[in-house]
């Protein structure tokens, strides 16, 4: 056991701003004094930020919690609305659609799944959904929101949910978090990248300027571009396009039309699919798709076809790359970001793999030596989370009966990879669900995608064949019954958030 | 479309067949029948699932029909917050490897990385582990301000008394046992047809499990490979003693290997483990540790010792009994093609046994007890990538590396480390820099001694817990 003084980390420099950075800079200024550990973020306003109306998942609020920011504070600042879940349509078979809520379906009963009890309650009653019996999907079709009741043993304790929002204005919300909490931001290019000769770890940037910026440690928040770990240090990305073949994005906002939905809405399409993301003043929209099965102006052209209301500006274009480094984590650098890995945002998980990125970092907080087995551990553990989040998004590919254009023809016969067959041939069979324990998406995430897009298992389980169906069917009933009640009394999400927190004017035009 | 409903076939006496005549009795569909097919007892099998449950022994018991009062009245069992272990891993050092709830975090920094930061042992401040010292026992209160809220327990039991209590239990719940002796195997495409039993009978199945402990009949016939790991001689005693020992099992190194003593009700099995190679006395039965290369082939599923043999030197056997039952049932086949439960129920119960294979193995790692037979093998025994990654993580800077579907939690890891020595070399910095961490892990320091000794002993909490509980079932 060596007993070497520890030798901390001094300095932290942020390449990029956007969420990446500032979500960054801000989770790291809520943890460390300036005094102990000066964090700095270099950043260009030349270059601009993907910031597009963001949508999420649960995860954010903890992140909230984390740097411990007012929910009504951070909805007005960044126009954001409440989400219940996505509704996917036109996924499984052209004219059908689903909601994939946030919470659970039902309650588990004996031990037993809540959907297996579903599937014996669907033999007698054809026609029900597995959606009527969530909270969230309920109150989504109405248009209904409510904060969720601390009271297990209330109906509304069943809500779940997460923020649409303005991502560059949750940018600089954060920077503003942050530089009160000592994060020096630096403006200026980045043009050089120096690294030690010795041990190849980056000692410092050399800005447009001509300052340099020197550090212990390096977050690459870089966007695609990757400077620090893919530029600079050749770490190589592993690509996922043969599984998932969207390469490109239109996105435009629009103004707002008719009611505030609290849903996210994904519409799949000829190439792709498109997104519509409600935030207070204005709705994001967004078109992803295969460059190699649709040309540009086809897909600018079908993205303004679907926009219900004007568009604001002229639609924008992303490149991407849909897979990770191979290493997240190399030398004294971490790509936290597009710069680590991109996976399309079908399921809202940019900021949460953000998050894990960030945190994962936290609870591993290294020594300025940076060890490899500190490096390994992160690069293990992040892998895992892409990977997981990977086999999810693929799901919504493969599992379609869509044969009218080459794109679907495409997906519907693709291999993938084998733990997701696996977990299709498992649901398939009994409706039976294994989810890993570390996994994002949990049961009724799985359930819902799966039965949405038309795997209905070929029987039920064993399990509940033996229960009374009756018995099933009022119990059921009972919860379906007490769920429609409680949406009943919840106010619309527009009169919700006018209430709580409506921000003043638009946020970020 | 499953209709009819398949026949399960059972084949054992050990504790394990029991189990699980017991554990598919409740959830086999009213289609389904369920047969048990009893031979001669093997000796000492039951007696190597080494007695102890961790706190998920409550819901195994429960799941098996059994509840706390049986066990307690009818069963023999005793309380357990873990295991003593004695000059383990020298001479003269000792530790509980206790049960524990997740440990508490203070201002987002988790309890054991104060500890570590502050040059502690973990023991101090678990209160499982000081119960333990003193001898003393009492179920946890709800009140989570009192420290013993967070004491987690599992149960000492004599396999033999428990497979008996499910045999009365389980007579009239629908589970057909016949008494035999396997004469031969029917096999066609690599699938059992029928058991053929001494006297001429003939059990036809669909799904059979191979409950016969270390001889696996049904998987030789299946010629499914064991790959065995070292040779182990055990010998086990039972003694009479007039009152009852601590809430622990005691695990005491010795030079040719270990002994444990389990304290049951009226007495303590003590169980003797050395090499199997070098160790020839009379008395002594031979096992051999490892496991199937597939837990569950073609239509034949292998549970407990006939799966795997595990030295007993934690509670894993019954976990992992409990789990590939619980797994078993979430898994019950609908018709003959089981590919795809035999795949899920495979790659979950691999990965069981991989993950408490290397819980036994960190018991050896750095162990500095005498270059015996035994402690050579045990410690030359290879150290797997999950292993090597869990050391390294927690002796880098105190980092506990979960896996999937691991039968042990981070605590009962962080406890092992300790107990083994093993400290980190780096500290959580956000440990180093809290101001008052000092003062608040001597709060918890002393509120835990100050519980302790208010608790009552193990025999006197047992013996008054019985006859409260036999005064309440039986008038």
């Amino acid at each position: 056991m060596s007993n070497a003084p520890q030798k901390n980390i001094r300095n932290i420099v942020i390449v990029g701003g956007g969420s990446a950075g500032w979500m960054t800079a801000a989770a790291l200024s809520s943890l460390v004094s300036p005094q102990a550990v000066q964090i700095t973020l270099v950043e260009s306003e030349q270059i601009g930020t993907i910031g597009v109306g963001e949508a999420t998942i649960p995860d954010v609020i903890n992140f909230n919690a984390m740097l411990g920011i007012s929910e009504t504070d951070f909805l007005r600042e960044t126009n954001g609305t409440f989400k219940l879940g996505i509704e996917f349509i036109n996924w499984g078979r052209l004219g059908e659609s689903y909601f994939h809520p946030f919470g659970n379906h039902g309650v588990d009963m004996n031990g037993i799944d809540f959907h297996q009890f579903w599937l014996n309650y669907q033999r007698a009653n054809p026609s029900s959904t597995i959606e009527e019996f969530s909270l969230s999907a309920i109150a989504a079709h109405q248009n209904k929101f409510t904060i969720p009741d601390n009271n297990p043993r209330s109906v509304l304790s069943q809500i779940r949910y997460a923020y649409h929002f303005d991502a560059t204005a949750y940018a600089k919300y954060l920077r503003r978090y942050a530089e009160k909490r000592g994060v020096n931001r630096v403006e200026g290019k980045v043009v050089e990248i120096n690294q030690d000769a010795n041990t190849g770890f980056i000692s410092n940037i050399r800005l447009e300027s001509d300052a340099t910026v020197a550090g212990d440690m390096f977050f690459d928040c870089t966007g695609f571009r990757s400077l620090l770990l893919g530029q600079t240090l050749g770490v190589d990305f592993q690509d996922w396009a043969h599984w998932l073949p969207c390469d490109t994005a239109q996105t435009v906002a629009c103004e707002r039309m008719g009611e505030l939905l609290p849903y996210t809405k994904s519409t799949a399409k000829t190439a792709g699919w498109q997104w519509r993301i409600p935030t207070q003043h204005r709705t994001g929209n967004g078109h992803i798709y295969s460059s190699s099965m649709m040309s540009d102006d086809d897909a600018i052209e079908s993205l303004l076809a679907d926009l219900d209301g004007p568009a604001l500006g002229t639609p924008r274009k992303i490149k991407f790359r849909t897979g990770h480094r191979s290493q997240f984590w190399e030398k004294n650098c971490i790509a936290v970001g597009l710069s680590g890995g991109f996976l399309e945002p079908l399921e809202s998980t940019s900021l949460y793999l953000i998050q894990e990125g960030i945190s994962k970092f936290i609870s591993l907080f290294p020594s300025a030596d940076m060890p490899a087995s500190v490096r390994d551990e992160y690069n293990r553990q992040l892998t895992q989370k892409f990977e997981q989040v990977r086999d999810f998004i693929i799901l919504h590919y493969k599992a379609t009966e869509r044969d009218d254009s080459p794109f679907w023809n495409y997906c519907r016969t693709m291999d993938v990879p084998d733990s997701l067959t696996h977990k299709m041939e498992l649901f398939r069979e009994a409706g039976r669900i294994f989810r890993y324990e570390d996994e994002l998406f949990s049961r009724p995430s799985w359930v819902a995608v799966m039965l949405g897009q038309n795997i209905h298992p070929k029987s039920v389980d064993p399990i509940v064949h033996s229960l009374n169906s009756a018995e099933v069917a009022r119990s059921l009933e009972s919860m379906r019954s007490s769920m429609n009640k409680a949406t009943s009394q919840m106010p619309t999400h527009e009169a919700m958030l006018r209430q709580y927190a409506w921000a003043a004017a638009p946020v970020g035009v | 479309m499953h209709s009819g409903g398949l026949t399960v076939v059972i084949y054992g006496s050990e504790f394990a067949a029991y189990a699980a005549s017991a554990a598919l009795s409740n959830v086999l569909p009213k289609t389904y029948k369920l047969i048990h097919i009893t031979p001669e007892k093997l000796t000492l099998c039951s007696t190597l699932y080494g007695g102890v449950t961790g706190p998920s022994g409550y819901d195994f018991f429960r799941s098996l029909g059994l509840e706390e009062p049986d066990l307690l009245i009818s069963g023999g069992a005793t309380f357990s917050y873990g295991t003593y272990f004695r000059n383990w891993p020298s001479a003269s050092a000792s530790w509980v490897q206790c049960f524990s709830q997740p440990f508490q975090v203070l201002q987002d920094i988790p309890l054991d990385q104060l500890i570590s930061a502050s040059g502690g042992n973990l023991q101090d401040y678990l209160i499982g582990a000081q119960a333990t010292l003193a001898g003393r026992f009492a179920h946890p209160p709800p009140d989570t301000s009192n420290p013993l809220s967070r004491a987690e327990y599992g149960y000492h039991f004599a396999a033999d008394a428990i497979a008996r209590l499910i045999e009365a239990k389980t007579r009239n719940e629908g589970v057909e046992r016949i008494e035999g002796q396997l004469e031969d195997v029917s096999v066609s495409d690599d699938a059992i047809e029928a058991l053929r039993l001494r006297d001429g009978r003939e059990i036809q199945g669909d799904l059979f499990i191979d409950c016969s402990g270390i001889n696996r009949n049904l998987m030789r016939a299946l010629e499914n490979p064991y790959q065995s790991g070292r040779s182990l001689s055990v010998s086990v005693s039972r003694s009479r003693s007039e009152q009852l020992g601590p809430p622990c099992r005691t695990i005491t190194a010795s030079d040719t290997g270990w002994q444990s003593i389990l304290p049951v009700q009226g007495g303590v099995e003590a169980l003797t483990i050395r090499d199997g190679a070098s160790d020839s006395e009379r008395g002594h039965l031979l096992f051999e540790t490892g496991a199937l290369t597939k837990q569950w082939t073609n239509n034949c599923v292998a549970l407990g010792h006939a799966a795997y043999f595990m030295e007993p030197l934690t509670s894993a056997p019954i976990t992992l009994l409990h789990r590939s039952l619980k797994r078993l049932g979430e898994l019950i086949p609908l018709d003959r093609d089981m590919s795809v439960e035999r795949q899920e129920y495979n790659r979950q119960t691999s990965e069981d046994i991989a993950n408490a294979t290397a819980f036994n193995q960190a018991h050896f790692v750095g162990a500095e007890t005498e270059m015996s037979p035994y402690w050579q093998k045990a410690k030359a025994a290879p150290i797997g990538d999950r292993l090597k990654r869990k050391l390294t993580q927690f002796q880098s800077r105190g980092h506990l590396v979960q896996y999937d579907l691991e039968p042990f939690n981070p605590e009962d890891w962080a406890i092992l480390h300790y107990g083994m020595g093993r400290r980190p070399t780096r500290h959580d910095i956000r440990a180093k820099a809290m101001p008052n961490a000092g003062r608040l892990l001597d709060q918890f320091k002393s509120a835990i001694a100050g519980i302790v000794p208010r608790m009552p002993p193990h025999h006197q909490y047992l013996s008054r817990f019985r006859a409260y509980l036999e005064k309440k079932h039986y008038e």
